[in-house]
């Protein structure tokens, strides 16, 4: 009796494995093929357009600790509101443009899952408490990718010298000559600087 | 105008006696006009400047560059910040000018310089801190020694620590040496960072009034001309002149200035030999050198820091190159 047991076990397996792996006698390969890539597209479309919705501004702050905070400053700067009326929402300055980058930051990202389900920023109290050490987060992944996505929008080549202040152009003029990335005296560009900062962190030294 | 020549040429006697030369009054309109901005800094002192939480812009401090290669086109802007509260003042003064429009002309006729500044008084704010004098102008000027002199100008001799500033001592008017050092009631005047053994630009208090270096090395420093030559118009009092070294040090001078308000503006003219008038703490201004002046107004009653002040700019005899050019007539 147990010998017919693990018989049939094995043939039940078997079966699947063959329904898998050799054409079906009732479908044509073609209607396999065109279900498989409905399928696919149905997913891969859905994968795409799931992390495309995660980039949308309605997604950043559906969540108070963005809404109350970040996202308040925000509009205060010339990345909300300028002349040009060209706007960066959150995922332009904070999320990479390239898919590989992207995936490995959304990876990242889910760690503020995490965060979020301890309430480790959901008061501003707490939210002020760690600004410093998330920004200072954020000012590392910049520093590290030369500031990409500053410079989607913004190129030392593209710009106008003649066209920006005095001191602009001279501190630009010093950052080129030194290599420094936008990153190093941008900080607080879109939000307020937190408290605590180095004397280097300002200066970008 | 007649008052103007008669005052002049009582001047040019004065100077003409001591000299042995005869003055004329300068024609002013073959004088090239500077027309620059002053402006309330608050209490952006130079330690204020070379903080980098404070001031950004040390980066180009400390690669030599001068306060106007940033500054220059934003005097008014910089003025309206710190007037209004936003930056670097702690208790504005209502209604008081955030800037001044100035024009500076400088000649000379091989043995004295004239130096000619004239500004529309702006409206006044109603506050009056100094009961002598509505008008004191200022000038100080460099000859290349002294480390922050270039650069600032007049900032080189301002500190967080000195009176009506946040980091002043209280105990300062106890210190062994006030008296000489012009340690008042409410604490010191400007100094150089020649003259102390240390500077604190990070930590509060911050300055260094009381690091005193020893007087041979201060006087080591004067001969070598580390020091800032200073002269000074009061309306309400005589002209003075002096310098700034471990202190500001200065002393009556009759007939260095002369300041008149015609139709609200207000034209100030120092006359002093290009030599120095004292050779021990003026610096005497040749042809082929270039130097630095700073110069800052006390207007409208105003006291201590609760002026408008200029930056750096260079100055030269005869040199179109220079910002002030001294031009020789």
């Amino acid at each position: 009796m147990a010998d017919n047991k693990d018989t049939g076990s094995v043939n039940i397996v078997r079966r699947l494995w063959n329904y898998f792996t050799h054409p079906s006698p009732s479908y044509s390969i073609l209607a396999i093929w065109a279900v498989g890539l409905a399928i696919g597209i149905t997913f891969w479309g859905g994968f795409n357009w799931a992390v495309e919705a995660s980039n949308k501004l309605e997604f950043c702050i559906s969540c108070h600790e963005m809404e109350n905070t970040v996202y308040q400053e925000w509009q205060k700067t010339i990345h909300y509101s300028n002349r040009s009326g060209v706007r960066a929402i959150c995922a332009d300055c904070h999320v990479p443009k390239d898919w590989t980058y992207k995936m490995i930051r959304k990876v990242g990202a889910t760690k503020e899952l995490y965060g979020k389900a301890l309430g480790t920023i959901d008061t501003p109290q707490k939210f002020e408490a760690k600004r410093l050490e998330l920004a200072r987060n954020e000012w590392a992944r910049m520093k590290k990718t030369d500031s990409r996505e500053c410079r989607n929008c913004h190129t030392f080549e593209g710009m106008g010298y003649e066209k920006q202040k005095q001191r602009a152009k001279k501190q630009h003029e010093f950052a080129k000559k030194d290599n420094q990335t936008c990153i190093d005296c941008h900080k607080g560009i879109a939000h307020n600087k937190p408290k605590g900062m180095t004397e280097e962190e300002e200066i970008g030294g | 105008m007649t008052k103007n020549l008669i005052t002049a040429s009582a001047v040019g006697l004065l100077l003409a006696g001591a000299t042995g030369a005869g003055l004329a009054a300068p024609d002013w309109s073959k004088v090239p006009a500077k027309k620059t901005t002053v402006f309330q800094p608050g209490v952006a002192s130079l330690e204020w400047i070379l903080n980098g939480s404070d001031h950004s812009g040390v980066r180009g401090v400390r690669k030599g560059e001068t306060c106007n290669a940033c500054h220059e086109e934003e005097l008014a802007d910089i003025g309206k910040k710190i007037a209004s509260g936003e930056k670097a003042e702690p208790k504005p003064v209502k209604g008081k000018a955030p800037s001044i429009p100035v024009t500076v002309q400088a000649t000379h006729d091989g043995t004295n310089l004239y130096l000619r500044f004239q500004y529309k008084a702006p409206a006044s704010a109603g506050v009056k801190q100094d009961d002598k004098s509505q008008v004191k102008l200022a000038v100080m000027l460099d000859a290349g020694k002294v480390e922050y002199g270039t650069i600032g100008g007049c900032w080189a001799t301002c500190h967080d620590d000195l009176r009506t500033m946040p980091d002043v001592n209280p105990d300062s008017p106890k210190h062994a040496k006030a008296k000489e050092l012009d340690i008042r009631k409410n604490g010191p005047t400007k100094y150089l960072k020649e003259t102390r053994t240390a500077l604190e630009t990070k930590n509060k208090p911050r300055g260094g009034w009381d690091k005193l270096k020893s007087d041979a090395e201060i006087q080591a420093a004067l001969k070598e001309g580390k020091f800032l030559d200073m002269m000074q118009f009061r309306s309400g009092e005589g002209p003075r002149e002096g310098y700034v070294l471990d202190a500001r040090r200065l002393k009556a001078a009759p007939g260095l200035a002369e300041g008149k308000n015609e139709g609200g503006t207000w034209t100030i003219t120092f006359t002093r030999k290009l030599a120095g008038n004292d050779p021990a703490t003026d610096h005497a201004l040749v042809p082929g050198k270039t130097y630095t002046i700073g110069f800052a107004i006390h207007d409208d009653w105003a006291n201590e820091r609760y002026h408008h002040v200029s930056l750096g700019y260079s100055l030269a005899l005869d040199n179109p190159k220079a910002d002030i050019n001294v031009v020789k007539q």
